[in-house]
């Protein structure tokens, strides 16, 4: 399946872009998400585990499965306040 | 109730969005620019939002701040962009009868929207270093 994802701040400076498009294998989760990012974005290895996972603007784990149609976004932890 | 801005925030206009006959209270937090981070000298922060989420998540943390205290209305506002020092980057006003509840869900929500609120920070420093700030002391490497 194709997705589009969203990243921010650092993680965003890191790639080099705020969306990404990218494919996974049907019933891919957080994880495989996270693993195929890492692949094609060697730079951000030291963040992956702190990195947090959101599909339709709510927290998920990364063994959640990842639909098709949400809007998925990857983001460094929280700063704001 | 919640919103995010790019412009100064108007604490007044905050205030006024949760007062109302019964309140006798009205608890602020305004959180702002500092103008050290250790011995390091702050110019301004930067600030992003994931926008559609950061609104959800500040209306979940207004609505368990009804829930957990006895408290009337519950506003908070967030800047995003560039905040100088002094300048504030939010603003939590909540109403009640009375002011301890006020105060406890007014503590609730900004340490909740520290932990949840998908908006991040970037400090620029007077010598030109940037850095992005994590709110949990123990990512401080990030």
């Amino acid at each position: 399946m194709n997705i589009r994802v969203l990243v921010f701040a650092h993680l965003k400076e890191l790639i080099g872009s705020g969306t990404l498009d990218m494919t996974l294998d049907d019933g891919a989760t957080g994880n495989d998400l996270l693993h195929e990012l890492e692949t094609s974005f060697p730079q951000i290895k030291t963040h992956r585990k702190y990195l947090k996972l959101s599909m339709n603007g709510e927290y998920i784990d990364d063994k959640t499965s990842i639909q098709h149609d949400a809007e998925v976004a990857i983001f460094p932890p929280v700063s704001g306040g | 109730m919640f919103e995010i801005v790019e412009h100064e925030i108007d604490v007044e206009k905050v205030i006024a969005r949760v007062s109302l006959p019964e309140a006798g209270a009205v608890a602020t937090f305004i959180g702002l620019t500092r103008n050290f981070t250790g011995e390091m000298k702050v110019e301004l922060l930067q600030y992003e939002a994931y926008y559609s989420m950061a609104i959800k998540m500040m209306e979940r943390i207004g609505l368990e701040a009804v829930e957990k205290y006895d408290i009337r209305k519950i506003a908070i506002t967030h800047r995003i962009g560039d905040v100088a020092v002094e300048e504030a980057s939010v603003v939590i006003a909540v109403s009640a009868s009375h002011r301890k509840p006020a105060f406890q869900a007014c503590e609730y929500a900004i340490d909740t929207l520290k932990e949840i609120v998908p908006i991040w920070k970037k400090e620029s420093m007077t010598n030109g270093e940037q850095k992005w700030i994590a709110n949990d002391p123990d990512l401080k490497n990030l």
